[in-house]
């Protein structure tokens, strides 16, 4: 197997202006690398630093150094550290998928839409977009008599699955999942895991912060622990 | 957001603007002391300082920044409202994107007002004659890019409404009787009326009620995926920018302060202005 990303001495410090220069260390001296097609969990403490190895991952943290190169389809290895926004916003378009414990979504848009979106980026037609995105809510168990209304008053779970069924949607070639299973019972938890492997089997490389363990060792391939800021492979 | 293309549609290189006579103390930007940009003997204000980015097509780019940071400055000097002091911009589709925009003649500036960009400002009383009637003011902007025929104007602008949600029904009516929001959809359907490559929006929510803001914020975004145009949004709401903009530009006393992808500048600001900016955020 080809590797699709790797990790190399990656350190985030936040320079907090506002706090006397005050500089807080994310993360430091990361190393990991993960192939294609598997799928790298990461586990560790509240405010070990796991969302920020996300983060910086989809560069929504700029990385203060290191490297992280990836095997992108559309450029060739690139070091998503450094590359250009322009590039970034391509990848993250056609390539990586994130997904967040929060649900950021436009006004106006209703579920149905949302999830669509994700398809009509990547150039599906509005009738095979509406067609996958009604099967993937459908199993995230989100109810039909929802997909056509605006998921700002919904549950925390409902966002969530919202959040999962939209990027898990379609075929991404790099998943990023910040805690999938936070906030969802059993029955949604098993949806969650039946499309992992489903993408899995697909070749998508998907990285995941997990607190809930038992369920990141039904689906992950390798596990690592971030304790005192260095990552350990369990 | 469109696939990458190598080279941008607009180009604006170290644009400066500066409103005032200016003096022996103030001849450049540079001159000025400290981060001011208000010249300490002659009062004179430089709005933008050596302000240079890219605009690629089918992207959304935010200008964000206080009052008096230069942001709507910026957008008028662009579409020639406000001349400029000095710079260059290009626009790739404009004499094969060799010329300087800002130094052309007064014709070849209406030509790229009435053909290649549209502009929509925050008093829609600037962008839009309330005299004349919604249907007429997209007439207005068609008849300027040499479109004669009345069935083709009518057509045109029966399209554009209904895209922006304006009912036919008053099209024939004058935009002074429209609540806000509707005058900055009409303001908007008159700004996309010749397919402009590059629209510029000028705090085009401020004032509006969050129902009305929701609609034109989702109106703005249904136009950029649907006609890849591409944009440049200026707002102090960062909320708007966060819900509209790929690439974000903080911009502080006339210059830009820092720039990057819109969730790196919201969540992992840089620079101590923007890092204030996020911080003030409700």
């Amino acid at each position: 197997m080809n590797e699709m990303l790797r990790v190399d001495q990656l350190q985030k410090v936040f320079t907090m202006h506002q706090t006397g220069q005050k500089r807080i260390v994310g993360c430091d001296h990361i190393s990991f690398s993960v192939r294609k097609g598997e799928f790298l969990g990461i586990t560790g403490k509240s405010g070990a630093g796991k969302s920020t190895i996300l983060k910086c991952l989809y560069r929504t943290y700029l990385p203060t150094g290191g490297h992280i190169f990836y095997a992108s389809q559309q450029f060739g290895a690139i070091d998503l550290a450094s590359a250009d926004e322009r590039k970034i916003i391509v990848i993250r378009e056609k390539e990586i998928s994130y997904v967040s414990q929060f649900l950021n979504i436009m006004p106006r848009v209703t579920a149905l839409e949302f999830v669509m979106e994700s398809l009509l980026e990547l150039g599906e037609t509005v009738s095979s977009a509406k067609k996958k995105a009604e099967e993937m809510l459908d199993h995230f168990i989100i109810p039909e008599m929802l997909w056509d209304t605006f998921p700002r008053t919904f549950s925390g779970g409902e966002k969530l699955r919202l959040n999962l069924a939209r990027a898990m949607v379609r075929q991404s070639k790099l998943l990023l999942l910040d805690e999938p299973t936070a906030s969802l019972d059993q029955a949604s938890k098993e949806t969650v895991r039946e499309r992992i492997n489903e993408l899995k089997q697909n070749g998508t490389t998907m990285i995941g912060i997990f607190h809930d363990l038992d369920f990141m060792d039904s689906v992950v391939d390798h596990n690592y622990k971030l304790e005192s800021g260095v990552l350990k492979e369990v | 957001m469109s696939d990458l293309t190598d080279r941008p549609i607009l180009n604006v290189r170290d644009l400066n603007k500066r409103f005032g006579r200016g003096c022996v103390h103030c001849r450049k930007p540079e001159d000025l002391p400290g981060l001011s940009n208000r010249c300490p003997y002659c009062g004179s204000v430089w709005a933008c300082i050596h302000v240079s980015f890219d605009l690629y097509e089918g992207e959304i780019l935010g200008i964000v920044g206080e009052s008096g940071s230069g942001k709507s400055t910026l957008v008028r000097s662009l579409y020639f409202d406000a001349p400029v002091t000095s710079g260059t911009g290009e626009i790739a589709s404009f004499k094969e994107g060799k010329a300087n925009i800002f130094t052309e003649s007064a014709q070849q500036k209406r030509y790229i007002k009435n053909y290649l960009m549209g502009m929509v400002y925050q008093n829609p009383w600037l962008g839009l004659k309330m005299d004349f009637s919604s249907g007429g003011n997209i007439a207005e902007k068609l008849i300027a890019a040499g479109n004669f025929n009345v069935h083709q104007i009518r057509q045109r602008a029966s399209k554009l409404l209904d895209h922006v949600e304006i009912p036919l029904t008053r099209m024939d009516e004058k935009p002074v009787h429209f609540s806000g929001g509707m005058q900055q959809r009409v303001q908007i359907s008159k700004a996309l009326a010749n397919n402009p490559s590059i629209l510029l929006l000028d705090e085009v929510t401020t004032g509006l009620d969050l129902s009305v803001q929701a609609r034109v914020l989702d109106l703005i975004r249904r136009i950029q995926r649907e006609s890849h145009t591409a944009m440049i949004v200026v707002s102090h709401d960062l909320g708007v920018i966060r819900m509209l903009s790929d690439r974000t530009i903080v911009m502080k006393q006339g210059r830009f302060v820092e720039s990057g992808l819109t969730d790196q500048i919201l969540e992992d600001p840089h620079h101590p202005y923007t890092q204030l900016l996020v911080q003030s955020l409700l």
